[in-house]
């Protein structure tokens, strides 16, 4: 293919897939202002409109499904055409390959940011993302915690039930102790002292006796995730009402907003943890550590690193921060649930994934796994603006991880 | 003289920053070796690439077999009659020599492959170089001698004109170099072209029958081996005359640093030695002679099960290298790649690795300081980066050695073990090493040297110690010391050691 038919190609996809995309849209959310309608409802939106019938709008309307894939398939040809150009001279090559690799997760942000706007126009405002980021705020400062396993070259799978766990035991606390204002104290305290445990336990088996973070994680999974329906007999655990004068610390950490509602506290919070985990992982000895063992545990042992040591502190501060997220879970609600938690992992999983890190450890940048959790939570967003059944979420949600670590196995090995 | 198979003409190529190659000629002949010599960067890798289609030539023609070609992968090159055999071996472990050799090509039975005419075929390709071998065997249980002729045999299965040999005795015991060599000429007989790249030169002079030398990208010459000296081959390798290899200057006796006495564990038994303040003590031996095991039994890697020893005067018994490290002794692996360096950092990192205590302030890392003291090690050591950010994986093999240099001395230790300090590393940067341990014994450190290279442990060395199956079997003075002695030390102990067995008996 020469240079001029493939710059055509490239064109016409884009401005045609744009195009299309754009007018379907402006069609269905000129009905209503979400773009996937329950078949019923789409149904008597067709026979209210009978007698537009043949419109351009109608048309469109009717057949919007068709022209959202068509649309969004031309986009994705233009976007591989645009790939398929020979580069010849080595600053644009080196100008792609770092977008492809080192500032990935950031290209994908302005990508979904630029497609997601275009989807719906309520995306783009400063109170939609305040409630993303408030939103994305568990499962990231999760994912701080995941982050240091995965840079070990390990993983760590039991962290939504440890938050649960946690949150559990704040929840008992403060139940037992009515009309104590101190309570809530106590109750942080420990929940805190839970997570500590549990991450050490973690650490303890996969560094003591050398065992896959993987497996000792998933058995721990099921322990705490069992703890927690036996601390709260299956039941939810509500700390709400005025008996409880402890919950209120507790709900104010969930659940306070300042600046007139544009920043809740769990957004503070979870900036707080990325302000440290980053100065810890960049400026300490154990950050580095932590960057030698994942990218090679002997020559680290051998250049007198206590790996043992490292790999404790990094697995018990990723239980340590999965109860801080319990605290706020427990917090938001208001009551603790048993199934508190339950496939956050996976989201905070991803978000370190989408966000770039090698799982085969040793490298990555701890601020992208806020990219990347925000990736997902814009994505989460979207579908629920746009009203994509939340069944067919879940299903989305594990298609773009899948894509998010072909890419990385697929610009890794150049 | 054969005809020239493969010709290369005026080759350029250049990455971002280096011109790797500049107007680069090689001639290759039928049945010939032709050894490819340079130090390292001066674009023997680059070259090899380039021929083998993993990279592309910015400039100039390949001309194989009378015409030209410009692969576009290894793969296409393979193909065509360009074999290239790595010094990292691209065998699957778990599979069987003939699976090996015909990965990719199987030949298809009625029902799956037809292995018994793959296993018949694997045979008859082994026996053509002179090599029994069961193709039924697993790679993972063969020598690394024997798993080169699986690589051989693969070649010669895709009819390869030209074999390419990346320092294919690098990672090869004495002992097997020379079944190593057998081949070869096996080859060279059958008429097939080889290119021979390797550090060492003595080798190259045993083996080769040309040479064409490279530095800095460019070419310098070829010569038949014949016509050349090894002073003369250095001098055009490096561009100056190294005019003695080894800079030993005997030191005065001093008190010492490390005294070691009946040290035994599993791997090594009744070891008893001084290790002197401002000496050299090298270890000599064949491979698996519990050299290595020593080395990290003194840093704290294997238990003790008796003896004791004394460092600086206070009694020592590590418990883990962290400890060793904190009394003033370093040990440096003899393989940088596998547990030297941490690749995927870069070079600052892997400096200040050991010492990051000594750059901290207030409990975080003082970047300034930590750039400091970098920049004064590559400064020193005259390593070649583009910048401390680089990361090690990209730097040449002596200047990763450099890297892992800096890092032990960083810790500012008084003993330093040093296993294998110039394996893989060229003509020049080994000087700059050798040079380094003189300057670390005047300074009062001790050094205990670990290493098969003879005339290194010849050179370098102020005693020897001579160990054989996990005992020490003697120990040597500089003026005493010959390779032969050393060879009859070991031999001779084995003797008498089954003598008094069988006195016992």
């Amino acid at each position: 293919m020469n240079k001029r038919t493939s710059l055509t190609l490239t064109l016409v996809c884009l401005l045609l897939g744009f195009a299309l995309l754009a007018a379907t849209v402006i069609s269905s959310q000129s009905f209503n202002d979400v773009l996937f309608f329950p078949s019923q409802q789409r149904a008597n939106i067709i026979a209210a409109n009978a007698q537009q019938e043949g419109t351009l709008r109608m048309f469109l309307f009717t057949n919007s499904y068709l022209f959202l894939a068509v649309g969004a398939a031309l986009l994705a040809a233009g976007f591989w055409f645009l790939s398929q150009f020979n580069l010849h001279s080595e600053r644009s090559r080196k100008a792609v390959r770092l977008l492809m690799t080192e500032y990935r997760p950031l290209f994908i942000l302005v990508i979904a940011i630029l497609l997601f706007s275009a989807l719906s126009a309520r995306f783009l405002t400063i109170l939609n993302f305040t409630n993303i980021f408030k939103q994305i705020s568990h499962y990231a400062i999760l994912a701080a915690g995941v982050y240091f396993a995965i840079l070990l070259g390990g993983i760590d799978i039991s962290v939504g039930s440890v938050l649960a766990f946690s949150g559990a035991m704040a929840a008992v606390i403060i139940r037992a102790m009515p009309d104590t204002p101190w309570a809530a104290a106590l109750a942080v305290v420990a929940a805190l002292l839970v997570g500590l445990a549990a991450g050490m336990f973690n650490g303890l088996f996969i560094s003591a006796f050398s065992l896959q973070p993987m497996i000792v994680t998933l058995a721990t999974m099921s322990i705490f995730r069992g703890a927690t329906l036996v601390l709260t007999s299956g039941v939810a655990i509500s700390i709400a009402g005025s008996r409880y004068a402890g919950a209120s610390v507790i709900t104010a950490l969930g659940q306070k907003t300042l600046l007139g509602g544009y920043l809740p506290a769990p957004i503070i919070l979870m900036v707080l943890v990325y302000a440290v985990v980053y100065y810890v992982l960049n400026r300490t000895p154990f950050g580095r550590h932590m960057y030698a063992i994942g990218g090679n545990e002997e020559a680290s042992l051998l250049s007198g690193i206590n790996v043992f040591r490292t790999k404790m502190i990094a697995y018990t501060t990723s239980g340590l921060l999965a109860a801080v997220a319990g605290i706020l879970v427990l917090g938001r609600v208001a009551s603790a649930t048993p199934t508190a938690g339950q496939g956050y992992e996976m989201d905070a999983i991803a978000s370190v994934v989408i966000g770039g890190t090698s799982l085969r450890g040793g490298e990555g940048k701890v601020l992208y796994t806020i990219v990347g959790a925000l990736i997902i939570g814009m994505l989460n967003n979207i579908q629920t603006l746009t009203g994509v059944d939340s069944y067919y979420q879940t299903i989305i949600k594990g298609i773009v991880i899948l894509l998010a670590v072909l890419l990385d196995a697929r610009t890794s090995k150049k | 003289m054969g005809d020239i198979v493969l010709q290369l003409r005026d080759i350029s190529k250049s990455f971002p920053g280096v011109q790797a190659l500049d107007k680069v000629r090689l001639n290759v002949y039928e049945g010939e070796v032709m050894a490819l010599l340079g130090e390292n960067g001066a674009g023997k890798s680059t070259l090899i690439k380039v021929l083998s289609g993993v990279l592309q030539r910015d400039e100039g023609t390949i001309i194989f077999r009378d015409r030209p070609v410009a692969y576009q992968s290894a793969r296409q090159a393979q193909e065509d009659g360009i074999a290239v055999i790595h010094q990292e071996l691209n065998l699957i472990p778990k599979m069987k020599v003939y699976e090996n050799v015909f990965l990719g090509h199987e030949i298809r039975g009625k029902l799956g492959n037809d292995k018994n005419q793959m296993i018949a075929k694997t045979r008859e390709l082994l026996s053509r170089v002179g090599v029994q071998l069961d193709p039924k065997q697993t790679v993972e249980s063969l020598s690394i001698a024997q798993q080169q002729m699986v690589e051989i045999a693969k070649a010669l299965l895709l009819d390869a004109k030209v074999i390419i040999m990346d320092e294919p005795t690098d990672t090869l015991p004495d002992e097997e170099v020379a079944s190593l060599f057998n081949v070869i000429r096996e080859l060279k007989a059958a008429g097939k072209a080889i290119i021979y790249i390797s550090h060492r030169l003595q080798e190259v002079f045993e083996i080769a029958d040309r040479a064409s030398i490279l530095r800095d990208g460019r070419f310098i010459a070829e010569s038949m081996i014949s016509q050349l000296s090894m002073e003369k081959l250095i001098h055009m390798m490096v561009g100056r005359t190294l005019d003695q290899q080894f800079p030993y200057e005997p030191g005065e006796k001093q008190k010492p640093a490390l005294s070691v006495r009946h040290l035994s564990n599993a791997h090594v038994h009744d070891i008893s030695f001084d290790l002197h303040k401002g000496e050299v003590l090298g270890v000599a031996g064949l491979v698996g002679a519990g050299r290595t095991e020593l080395a990290q039994t003194l840093y704290g890697l294997h238990p003790w099960e008796r003896g004791e020893a004394t460092l600086l005067g206070e009694a020592f018994q590590p418990k883990n290298p962290h400890h060793a490290i904190s009394r003033g002794l370093y040990y440096m692996t003899e393989d940088r790649k596998r547990n030297g360096l941490i690749l995927t950092m870069d070079v600052k990192c892997n400096i200040t690795l050991s010492s990051l205590r000594a750059i901290l302030r207030r409990g975080a890392i003082d970047n300034k300081a930590e750039k400091t003291s970098v920049n004064e090690y590559v400064d020193l050591f005259n390593i070649k980066t583009p910048s401390i950010r680089q990361r090690v994986r990209n730097l040449s093999g002596g200047n990763q050695q450099k890297v892992v240099l800096s890092k032990a001395l960083m810790t500012q230790p008084e003993v330093l073990i040093l296993d294998e300090p110039t394996r893989g590393i060229d003509v020049g940067a080994k000087k700059e090493i050798y040079q380094l341990i003189s300057e670390l014994k005047s300074r009062g450190k001790a050094v205990l040297m670990i290493s098969s290279e003879m005339p290194e442990i010849l050179g370098m060395s102020d005693r020897i110690m001579v160990l054989h199956e996990g005992r020490k079997k003697g120990e040597l003075s500089r003026k005493e010391a010959t390779q032969e002695r050393i060879m009859k030390m070991i031999v001779s102990h084995n003797t008498r050691e089954s003598e008094t067995d069988g006195a016992k008996a």
